[in-house]
């Protein structure tokens, strides 16, 4: 069932158009992620789903309700996290936590306490002492004390160093798995690219592509790296491998095929080194979206 | 009412300060006064009461004493300044109220809360209203008490405290004014706030200026807190009854376009 709707949702400044004619739609425990570049009308898409601005054509609707007519009830049910936090300076953490726990009415305090513990919350702190990441981290923290049955993730890891990065992807994993859904917002399309069933690439204020990842991973296939001795580029071709190259000793490639077979050919040469990741959903787009491939340099 | 608390804590210590000055200003002013009641004093301020032929007592009675063209002066001294910095003050805390919170970004933390547009822009106003009779509850009574306890003695001490108030509620109503333009000010989304603040005082002052000593204008006098920062005038003509037709009235138009912009208008300004 669809919780998220936008029909031809466009919203123009001026005589510059931000986004024009979007048209979404997202399941109920779907994770779906929101790709593209800078300017690319991503933040304006969350920022008409929260009703900052107001769009100059379509509409928008979460649970049913119009995002710019019943903004109220509709909050108690998101979570939001913008690209750049924003809190009142003069408060401490305990202070803004207490005043967004009022807004709420009932919210569930050892679930808050555990959420200050598992982002490492110093709740004594005063908000104009806190970095970039804190401020991140307490983001997070605030949109999802009221546990959300949707989240609005702009930009979430953007500026955050990599230990955070995972403790926020892990959180957001556990929250889906648990049945939150989760609109996801990024410029990176590995962020989270893993986590994502459905994706939709923008650009230049439109949808360019949506496609669904519902493999997620396996049919993408592997990055193959291997430090070996001797010439394997017509082996592995033969198997079916893609995008082979070779750089001194280390030679790279995409394989899609059948992996017990390509280590059982690979018996006969000396191997001193093997990595195997999954293929970036970045590349995977790239080959999809072949002739238009300025649309995916981000 | 989170917010209107919220909205209060935010500017408490520049309105604190703002009181603190005003408190002592008053105090300052109001302690020689008694001193200027005596004969040495009267003859200062060009012996118009020996004209008068009246006791000390009688002389202390204030609205005879603000005829003497001194004591005119004295009383324009200490009351425009109060005045003219409640006013600056509170227009800029309407002005910066809601601007602020759009150029720092703290509105998608406040509106991304289950929150109405509606609800945020009233307890805004609200807020400042209270912080408006914060600021005068304070320095009226802190004034009083420091006045009375150092000049207990004197009878002259209660006219002048009932005049302060009623010059003060001149000004309270023109703070309270200055309060909505500034909140109206704000949608303009103009970048240097102080600036703006001062420039839109600063014109009303000079309309009132002009509407008084040029154009001999009452219209224009009622929209300058400057003819109520002059106490003879008040102390003689009162508030003028328009006035309280005319204060109520911008602060109601004012208010009622804030929150009808405020409704309807993007709270970001662009986010592309």
């Amino acid at each position: 069932m669809s919780i998220l709707t936008t029909l031809s949702l466009t919203k123009k400044y001026g005589r510059k158009t931000a986004i024009r004619d979007i048209n979404v739609q997202v399941d109920e425990g779907a994770f779906f992620g929101l790709i593209g570049p800078n300017g690319s009308g991503k933040s304006t898409f969350f920022n008409i789903l929260m009703d900052f601005v107001r769009p100059t054509k379509g509409n928008a609707t979460i649970f049913d309700l119009d995002c710019q007519d019943s903004g109220k009830e509709l909050k108690t049910q998101v979570g939001y996290v913008p690209a750049v936090p924003a809190f009142y300076d003069f408060m401490k953490v305990d202070k803004l936590l207490e005043y967004t726990k009022n807004f709420y009415g009932y919210v569930d305090l050892e679930y808050l306490d555990s959420l200050c513990e598992r982002f490492q919350i110093n709740r004594n702190k005063k908000i104009s002492a806190m970095g970039f990441s804190d401020k991140k981290k307490l983001a997070l923290a605030t949109a999802l004390l009221h546990k959300p049955r949707i989240l609005l993730l702009d930009e979430p890891l953007a500026g955050l160093v990599p230990i955070i990065r995972r403790r926020f992807l892990d959180t957001i994993q556990e929250l889906h798995e648990s049945g939150v859904t989760v609109v996801y917002g990024s410029q990176e399309l590995n962020e989270a690219g893993h986590l994502c069933d459905i994706v939709a690439l923008m650009n230049e204020g439109i949808i360019i592509e949506t496609k669904e990842v519902a493999d997620k991973g396996h049919a993408r296939g592997k990055v193959v790296e291997l430090q070996v001795e001797g010439d394997i580029s017509e082996l592995v071709m033969s198997l079916g491998a893609e995008r082979f190259m070779k750089r001194s000793d280390t030679v790279s490639f995409n394989y899609y095929s059948d992996m017990d077979r390509l280590i059982k050919s690979l018996a006969k040469y000396v191997v001193h080194d093997i990595r195997v990741t999954d293929v970036p959903l970045e590349n995977d787009l790239m080959t999809y979206k072949d002739e238009e491939p300025t649309v995916w340099i981000f | 009412m989170d917010i209107l608390a919220n909205e209060v804590r935010r500017s408490i210590k520049t309105a604190l300060i703002i009181m603190l000055a005003a408190t002592a200003w008053l105090c300052l002013t109001m302690l020689p006064f008694p001193a200027l009641a005596t004969e040495t004093g009267w003859r200062e301020i060009g012996g118009f009461f020996q004209e008068q032929n009246k006791t000390l007592l009688e002389i202390a009675h204030l609205s005879d004493f603000v005829k003497a063209p001194a004591a005119n002066l004295y009383f324009s001294v200490i009351f425009q300044p109060i005045s003219l910095m409640f006013c600056v003050f509170f227009c800029w805390l309407g002005f910066s109220s809601i601007s602020h919170e759009e150029k720092s970004g703290t509105i998608r933390y406040l509106y991304a809360m289950p929150v109405s547009r509606i609800q945020i822009a009233l307890q805004k106003i609200l807020a400042g209203f209270v912080q408006i009779l914060i600021c005068f509850t304070f320095t009226l009574a802190l004034s009083f008490g420091l006045c009375l306890y150092l000049m207990r003695e004197n009878y002259a001490i209660y006219e002048v405290l009932y005049t302060s108030y009623i010059i003060l509620l001149g000004a309270f109503l023109s703070s309270a004014t200055y309060l909505c333009v500034g909140f109206a000010l704000s949608l303009f989304r103009i970048r240097r706030t102080r600036l703006a603040t001062f420039f839109t005082v600063l014109i009303s002052l000079a309309c009132g200026f002009v509407g008084k000593y040029v154009l001999d204008s009452p219209y224009l006098q009622l929209l300058s807190p400057y003819n109520y920062a002059e106490a003879p005038d008040v102390l003689f003509g009162g508030i003028g009854l328009l006035y309280f037709v005319v204060a109520p009235g911008l602060v109601i138009g004012c208010s009622a376009v804030t929150i009808w912009v405020f409704q309807n208008r993007d709270l970001i300004k662009k986010a592309v």
